[in-house]
């Protein structure tokens, strides 16, 4: 939906920037004092004014149910989605649990290679749970244009698809105390078979562990 | 000895001793202390954001240490909204209202100087967190819980946050009561509401929201005082979400009450430099209304991505306000088109607040968008949207106010020369600063982060080159007051041939403001009415003079004629 929105506001932003600027740079060269002309004496409009209101509700009216139908658009659930996982973040790092599967991917953002990786298949619909273990944090993957805040003893839930293969960093967006500036962690979207070798990989390794 | 010579043989006082100004009730001395206060704390919470800026010239920089960071953007942050911003917003309509509107003084004198005091303590238990073991506040401005309590951020520093955010709050609502019954009650006769200059009309939509938004400041903080007292009542959701609701309830409206006073001032300079009267003058006293009563209902949006708020109603009150901003455009716009535009500092300034701020505005709109707001929340996008609206539109709406009251206020003339520098060298770091934000954030660069990936580093390097010639048009403006004051070039009574009745009485003003009464009261600009009709061969001089004060406006060099009526 970001896309659906950002490049319409974008064009109709640039435009009235546009507009007010001409107008703005017109008045000024038109009406300096150096033209020996006197002020107009004029201080209403009333039709003028009018009419430019009306527009201007029009505008807004029609912004205002653009943005909301995207929005209900975008939280609509996908479906019956084929993987869970939760996620949770904690001061300062995340970890990712499967759901039915005892596999838990964790890390301590301490340096690169302690930076959690979200394993994910791709073309399948993934509800994702969000919680936080203290603080309020923030889910951000840029790739998807998607954020949301983990809360304390609150489950936000989201779901997400990824049709293509590939890392993609993420962080966490909301101040959440020192080391905020490196909560990250990387999303791998792999091909669905490729995810179930991954994930019975993982099975196998958490049932051995002690 | 008769008590004539016993009075003559006493000293004569020449100046007013500090002690004087310090216990003053006289509204221009109170108004110019906290504008005074707000402007140094102005400069100090500037050099901590060049300091950051400094810092994230390059990715991996340790300049200063990610704590100590953290706490440079909590006070940076909470100094200028907190303690420079709206101190400045209310500190003008203290000022200039009853100025404006032919008052004496200000209702309530004593409580908007206790408000003054409140508030220095403010600044220095803001400050002061720096003597502490842990240092100052580190949890940002708007100290999200838990975050903000004593599980997540201990020390006496947060503890000095949080009572500097609450003293601050207090002295809001202290100088809030004062200005809008100072506009409600004060007027003077013949002047209406509808008759008040646009300035005190932007002074009462912010008192307006004053009034009903710092007291939700009290109650967050309240809340925080809480969590410092026992954390265990945040461990659920609720009360973590509900500071939040309560905290943005007010955060909303602030930022208003951080505009609207600068829309005032960027309208007085424009009609002023424009020499008409401003056009759409009911239009725009209606948008004011509307964008204060539509941004009680739009703090949501800030809310947006906590997953439990109702994006849908927000979305569409925060588009709606849109339409306030619009007709205030019609009025910027159609007052220029068919003026008489002469370029001095004050306008320069109030010229480019158009243009800038409606960067900051537009872009607000967008944010008012959940779609956008999924990818732009919390980003350097945010941070850019509200730098231009508060930087780039408000802060230069001050300088047009600045620039255009100064000589009313202190009676001296400052150098256009160097203005003009001081805004050229704004303008130009303004934006070299800010827009590359923009570009960060669409990146996905977040906010608040000391450290950053390798592909940011051009686009910080422009934007922290940006904040070195910022930092290099303060001290132009610095140079201009100090070369103000050391070469005492007096002002006249109208240097700039005003509208409004702060033009008719001296710079500065006498206390009790106007000596030699005001023109009558005909409409927003009496004092432009009564220099017409003056020059109206068709009238008779008790016409002109309708309240037969024996008003005499002089724009010679000397103060303006004082000639009382007869007893």
């Amino acid at each position: 939906m970001f896309g659906h929105v950002f490049w319409p506001y974008t064009i109709i932003a640039l435009t009235v920037f546009g507009i007010v600027v001409l107008v703005l740079a017109f008045s000024l060269i038109r009406y300096r004092a150096g033209r020996g002309h006197e002020a107009s004496a004029k201080s209403k409009h009333s039709v003028l004014e009018a009419v430019y209101a009306l527009v201007l509700v029009g505008i807004a009216s029609f912004l205002a149910v653009y943005v909301a139908s995207a929005n209900a658009a975008e939280r609509r659930p996908l479906g019956r989605p084929q993987v869970s996982v939760t996620i949770t973040g904690f001061q300062w790092c995340w970890s990712f649990t499967y759901h039915h599967t005892p596999v838990t991917v964790s890390g301590t953002c301490k340096n690169a290679s302690q930076i959690p990786v979200l394993v994910v298949p791709t073309h399948e619909i993934i509800h994702f749970s969000l919680i936080s273990a203290d603080v309020v944090h923030e889910w951000w993957l840029p790739y998807a244009r998607w954020k949301e805040e983990a809360f304390p003893g609150h489950y936000n839930t989201f779901d997400l698809r990824f049709t293509k293969t590939g890392e993609f960093n993420g962080r966490c967006d909301e101040y959440c105390g020192l080391y905020h500036d490196r909560m990250d962690f990387k999303l791998k979207a792999v091909t669905p078979a490729a995810f179930t070798s991954w994930l019975t990989a993982q099975t196998r390794r958490a049932a051995s562990r002690p | 000895m008769t008590v004539t010579e016993l009075s003559a043989r006493l000293p004569k006082r020449r100046h007013k001793q500090i002690s004087d100004i310090l216990v003053s009730t006289d509204h221009k001395v109170i108004g110019l202390l906290v504008l005074g206060t707000a402007m140094v704390l102005f400069l100090v919470f500037g050099a901590i954001a060049l300091t950051m800026r400094a810092d994230l010239a390059s990715p991996g920089q340790n300049l200063i240490s990610t704590g100590l960071y953290n706490q440079f953007f909590t006070l940076h942050g909470s100094g200028m909204i907190y303690l420079v911003i709206t101190p400045i917003s209310l500190g003008l309509g203290i000022y200039l209202v009853p100025l404006q509107i032919g008052a004496p003084g200000i209702a309530f004198p004593r409580l908007a100087l206790f408000g003054f005091y409140t508030y220095v303590v403010s600044a220095v238990l803001l400050l002061s967190g720096f003597l502490t073991a842990s240092g100052p506040g580190s949890a940002g401005w708007y100290a999200y819980l838990p975050l903000s309590d004593t599980r997540y951020t201990p020390g006496k520093g947060m503890d000095m946050w949080v009572a500097a955010a609450t003293l601050a709050g207090f002295a809001g609502l202290f100088w809030s009561i004062c200005v809008l019954w100072t506009a409600l009650r004060m007027r003077a006769p013949r002047m209406s509401m509808l008759r008040m200059p646009l300035f005190t009309w932007s002074e009462v939509v912010t008192c307006l929201m004053g009034v009903a938004a710092f007291p939700s400041l009290l109650g967050a903080m309240g809340m925080i005082t809480a969590a410092r007292i026992d954390p265990r009542l945040f461990t659920s959701d609720l009360p973590n979400l509900q500071y939040q609701n309560l905290f943005w309830f007010y955060g909303h409206p602030v930022v208003y009450i951080m505009f609207f006073p600068y829309v005032g001032s960027v309208i007085e300079v424009i009609q002023t430099f424009g020499q008409r009267k401003y056009v759409g003058y009911t239009v725009t006293v209606f948008a004011l209304l509307l964008f204060a009563a539509v941004s009680m209902s739009v703090w949501g949006h800030h809310m947006f991505t906590t997953g439990q708020e109702s994006n849908e109603y927000f979305a569409v009150t925060s588009t709606a306000l849109s339409v306030p901003a619009g007709l205030e455009y019609f009025g910027f716009l159609s007052t220029l088109i068919g003026a008489k535009i002469r370029f001095k500092t004050p306008m320069l300034f109030a010229l480019a607040f158009i243009p800038q701020f409606l960067i900051g505005g537009l872009t607000g709109i967008m944010l008012a968008s959940p779609s956008l707001d999924y990818q732009f929340h919390g980003s350097y996008f945010v941070v850019a949207h509200f730098h231009y609206t508060l930087f780039a539109g408000s802060v230069f709406g001050f300088f047009a106010g600045f620039y255009y009251w100064f000589p009313k206020a202190t009676g001296r003339m400052l150098s256009e020369r160097l203005g003009k520098v001081h805004f050229w060298l704004m303008v130009v770091g303004t934006n070299v600063t800010f827009i590359p934000m923009f570009v960060m954030g669409y990146l996905g660069l977040p906010r608040r982060v000391a450290h950053y990936p390798a592909q940011f580093h051009l686009l910080n390097v422009i934007s922290s080159i940006g904040a070195g010639v910022l930092g290099l048009s303060m001290v132009v403006l610095v140079v201009n007051v100090g070369e103000s004051f050391r070469r005492r070039v007096p002002a006249p009574a109208d240097p700039w041939d005003g509208l409004t009745l702060e033009w008719a009485t001296t710079s500065p003003p006498p206390e009790f403001n106007f000596p030699a009464g005001i023109p009558p009261v005909k409409g927003f600009a009496p004092l432009f009415d009564w220099k017409q009709a003056k020059r109206d061969p068709d009238r008779t001089p008790e016409e002109i003079s309708a309240r037969g004060a024996g008003y005499v406006h002089s724009r010679g060099d000397g103060p303006a004629e004082v000639r009382r009526p007869a007893p």
